[in-house]
């Protein structure tokens, strides 16, 4: 049998991964375990330096001989401001300058890398900057093999590395006794077979560390020895397995993360530790001591989180979940994800009215979906992994603590978190910035945020409102069941789209729905549709001159039953942006119409005459179309009511009168 | 039994004052309505004939309110402006009114009338200007020394300290000092005033320093009428607050009755802002002899 197709290929090498991992592990792989790693690593807490060897076993999942490995060394983003991370961030140190302070850097040191029995290659190692060719970039390296890896066979190398962790920003790094280990061992980049998300030939996937950048990297086992004093207590990916002290009295823990991505850990004396569960799978929360009072909110948060996604998509499929909650002056290390591993944030004294506790959390947890077990590209499709989870966020937030209400519930001011998601982008300075389909590194500045987070997450919004929400979930449990544990791209849901829509609606939305991920995702046009005017005018009598026959003579006294008028709804299309749209048009007597319209033109003009008189109309009133910028100018009325306005007159009224007083008082 | 006779001899000075009373509301409705027609008028054009305010008044819509004000702050940054200088504008008036309200004080409102009242305000206007100028001065000064050392704290205890509780320690020991310390100002700069006004004399500075010794010398007499000037603020607005919980978000009449609600509220704030101003005066000079000389 012989394939033609590099595609077919490299699934039936999948298939064959599979098999063997099942095989070697003793139990049901999750995911193809192509790049596995087991760790040996000893923080010094006075040095903030971690010195370590870990072992890695890498299987060619492609058709390709590949003759060399490339590796991330992310750390080395951090150890000088000419690293491209730090050229794109503005070398941003909180504040610290690097010369007054020169522990604040950090970097990553291969000391040796060979392979067992084989080569030394640690002199062959080259750093590379695929992306930008900056020559002071050490974040990517390149390591040409003596002997090459055939298809399907299997690489075990032996790295020695020691990595210095930086006073802590970008989410890892040491503040006081707290630390944040992530991006911190030499990690293998991924090797794509020609056929996965597209690409016409195998190629490694291996991009230098960006400011606006996350990770990307293969499913495997990771088990990982750490060695550290004591007092600390620490929290990690994967289950604890082991834990011992050694002749130095300090403490070794051992851990396991079966089919993950990556692998990060915390340890800090002062964490207050709260146990928990949901079903099967072991919660933990690491808490400041201050922060004590808020465990039940974090708690809740995630639990609630688990039951969402378990309905939505699947339970979660891993044993345990550690949620670490960063002190205040290690504040930048809250709010990230790693597989079965997720840092919040909060305050101490945090209202419980204001849920950002909460909202971080959910989002970080979905993180485990949307990049740990849909493991896509984060820097390349930012979309996918940031924009999916923030629609699943809100999707949880409002569903648990309220629509409109679930981020700030205050009696007379609150918000929800979808609206909040929509008005991230619509806020935006310029939304036509750059599209949400981009490499996260080529955002403008001020762009990566509202278009991969909150124009993603409100344009699967608008999809839902469209195709409906039982369509909506078919396709988010379809796009999970078929590409969970592998690496899927934009393509991969967009056909996932275009089949269940085609499945449930046929041809209502087209052929497919490639139109709206061409405006909204592949494009950067806006949309904003205007309700122009209404107009309503009364129909009079004829007069002038008819002819009748070959006379001409005057209309003369031709009079109405009734008073009839002549209606126009005009609307504009402000935007690029195309939507179908709904426009609802109330009478004078009570009645209304809906009408459809493709929203194709640059105008549409509705005209009815009778004896009815439009008193409004409005666009889109089910609020279906949420990329719509503007909604203020959605609707018209020729009765306007001004209560709104009229009382926040007088309260601004009231509130000057007190302030000239309180003025007065403390002044003349 | 002094003290509370005094408190009752203001209260009584405040109630028959009605008319002075009204004319401070007058004066600070005015001021106030020439920035609030204004800005009726931007938020009227800004809505234009949209529905997106309609039913507010049933619920906060936080998406209609940001939408709403995102257009609305751009015609209102020019309207920033103008509130600075409205404030500047009624900081003169304010000042100037001073003289008028403790010369209808001193004379126990036994004759008062436009005339004698706004003479009064122009004798004592440039010192009391001075003395308010010297109070803004100081009040500046003040938030710099607290502020500038609590943010330097502030900022070394991100970086190192453990935990978030310090600085919320911090910050709220700095704002109980600038409070104090907010609080002896403005008593020094009113006592200031009424030794001047007592006294005749021109000299500014040596009236506020002896305003300074009487103030600390008598501190427990002083600081309780300060306290109830806060108080009644506080209790006012907790009286607000609940009836704006029971009547709601107002449109049609429910704001008519609000709009009633809110000028009754603040007609009684100046009675009741009178009515300690009156107290701390006869506290000083009239009542049976000065407590406080």
């Amino acid at each position: 049998m012989t394939f033609k197709s590099p595609a077919m290929k490299n699934i039936l090498l999948l298939l064959f991964f599979l098999t063997v991992t099942q095989a070697i592990y003793g139990q049901a792989a999750l995911s193809p375990r192509i790049a596995s790693y087991d760790i040996r690593v000893e923080l010094d807490t006075e040095k903030h330096v971690l010195t370590g060897t870990a072992l890695l076993n890498w299987t060619n999942p492609s058709a390709d001989t590949v003759g060399e490995l490339r590796f991330h060394l992310y750390m080395n983003a951090f150890k000088n401001s000419r690293s491209t991370f730090m050229k794109e961030s503005g070398s941003r140190f909180r504040g610290t300058k690097a010369k007054e302070d020169p522990e604040a850097w950090g970097w990553i040191d291969i000391t040796r890398l060979s392979l067992p029995g084989g080569a030394d290659l640690t002199s062959s190692i080259r750093y590379i900057q695929p992306d930008d060719g900056n020559p002071f970039d050490q974040t990517v390296i390149s390591v040409p093999l003596t002997e090459p890896v055939f298809p399907g066979k299997k690489l075990r190398a032996e790295i020695d590395f020691t990595t210095k962790l930086p006073k802590i920003l970008a989410r890892t790094g040491y503040s006081g006794d707290f630390y944040l280990v992530a991006q911190w061992f030499p990690k293998l980049g991924v090797y794509e077979p020609a056929g996965m998300r597209g690409n016409e030939k195998g190629r490694w996937n291996c991009h230098q560390f960006h400011a606006n950048s996350e990770f990307y990297a293969d499913f495997g086992v990771y088990r990982v020895s750490i060695t550290l004093p004591p007092e600390y207590r620490v929290g990690a990916t994967g289950v604890r397995i082991d834990s011992v002290m050694n002749a130095d009295s300090n403490q070794v823990l051992t851990y396991l993360a079966e089919d993950v991505v990556d692998f990060a850990w915390t340890a800090s004396p002062r964490f207050e530790v709260f146990n928990d569960r949901w079903n099967q799978v072991s919660v933990h929360l690491m808490i400041q001591p201050e922060n004590a009072g808020q465990a039940g909110r974090y708690l809740h948060a995630v639990k609630s989180a688990m039951d969402y996604f378990a309905e939505a998509l699947e339970p979660y499929p891993y044993p345990s979940i550690t949620v670490v909650d960063p002190p205040l002056h290690g504040i930048q290390a809250g709010g990230m994800e790693y597989p079965m591993f997720i840092t919040a944030g909060t305050v101490a004294g945090m209202p419980e009215r204001v849920r950002i506790p909460e909202s971080l959390t959910i989002h970080e947890f979905g993180h485990n979906y949307f990049m740990g077990i849909l493991a896509t590209h984060e820097g390349e499709e930012a979309w996918m992994d940031e924009g999916m989870n923030s629609y699943f966020e809100s999707k949880i937030m409002d569903h648990v603590y309220g629509e409109q209400r679930s981020v700030y519930d205050f009696p007379r001011f609150h918000a929800g978190s979808a609206e909040n998601q929509r008005l991230g982008y619509t806020g935006m300075s310029n939304p036509r910035i750059a599209p949400p389909a981009r490499f996260s590194w080529e955002f403008p500045h001020g762009g990566y945020s509202p278009l991969s987070y909150n124009k993603a997450a409100t344009l699967l919004f608008t999809l839902e409102n469209l195709v409906g929400r039982p369509t909506m979930q078919e396709i988010m449990k379809t796009y999970y069941r078929l590409w969970k544990f592998k690496h899927p791209c934009g393509q991969d849901f967009i056909h996932v789209v275009n089949e269940v829509v085609r499945k449930n609606h046929g041809t209502r939305f087209g052929e497919n729905m490639n139109w709206f991920f061409d405006q909204v995702l592949f494009g950067s046009g806006i949309c904003d549709y205007k309700m122009a005017s209404v107009h309503v005018n009364r129909i009079r009598p004829p007069a002038g001159i008819e002819e009748v026959g070959e006379n001409k003579v005057t209309y003369r006294n031709i009079e109405y039953s009734e008073e009839l008028y002549e209606n126009r709804v005009i609307i504009h299309r402000l935007g690029d942006v195309v939507m179908p749209l709904e426009v609802k048009i109330d009478f004078d007597d009570g009645s209304s119409v809906t009408e459809y319209w493709d929203g194709k033109e640059e105008t549409w003009e509705y005209r009815h005459e009778g004896t009815r008189r439009v008193v409004r109309a409005v666009l889109d009133p089910e609020n279906k179309i949420l990329l719509d910028l503007n909604r203020q100018n959605n609707s018209y009325t020729l009765q306007p009511r001004q209560g709104t306005i009229r009382n926040w007159a007088v309260n601004f009224l009231f509130i000057l009168q007190h302030l000239f007083h309180i003025m007065a008082i403390f002044l003349a | 039994m002094n003290i509370v006779k005094i408190y009752l001899r203001g209260a009584n000075f405040s109630i028959r004052s009605w008319q002075l009373v009204t004319l401070l509301y007058l004066v600070h409705t005015l001021l106030s309505l020439v920035l609030v027609l204004p800005f009726y008028s931007a938020m009227k054009d800004t809505i234009g004939p949209s529905m997106a305010l309609e039913n507010f008044h049933k619920s906060f819509q936080f998406t209609a309110w940001t939408e709403f004000t995102r257009d609305f702050s751009q015609k209102m940054q020019v309207f920033a402006g103008i509130i600075g200088y409205a404030l500047l504008f009624s900081l003169f008036v304010q000042v100037f009114l001073k003289g008028g309200i403790l010369a209808m004080i001193r004379e126990d409102y036994a004759r008062f009338t436009i005339k004698r009242f706004a003479e009064a305000c122009g004798i004592w206007f440039m010192r009391f200007l001075q003395v308010s100028l010297m109070v803004l001065l100081l009040h500046l000064v003040l938030a710099f020394l607290i502020w500038l050392p609590a943010s330097l704290i502030l900022q070394h205890q991100f970086t190192l300290t453990l935990t978030g509780q310090s600085l919320i320690r911090t910050a709220l020991i700095a704002l109980t000092l600038h409070f104090v310390l907010g609080s002896l100002v403005f008593l020094f700069g009113e006592y200031t005033r009424y030794i001047l006004f007592v006294s005749g004399t021109k000299g500014v500075f040596r009236a506020f320093r002896k305003a300074v010794v009487l103030v600390l010398k008598k501190i427990y007499l002083v600081y309780p009428l300060f306290l109830l000037l806060l108080v009644n603020g506080i209790l006012l607005s907790l009286a607000w607050f609940f009836l704006q919980k029971v009547t709601g978000f107002g449109t049609g009449f429910t704001l008519l009755f609000l709009v009633l609600m809110q000028q009754a509220v603040f007609w009684l704030r100046n009675m009741l802002r009178l009515w300690l101003t009156a107290s701390q005066f006869y506290l000083y000079s009239k009542f049976p002899t000065p407590l406080i000389t």
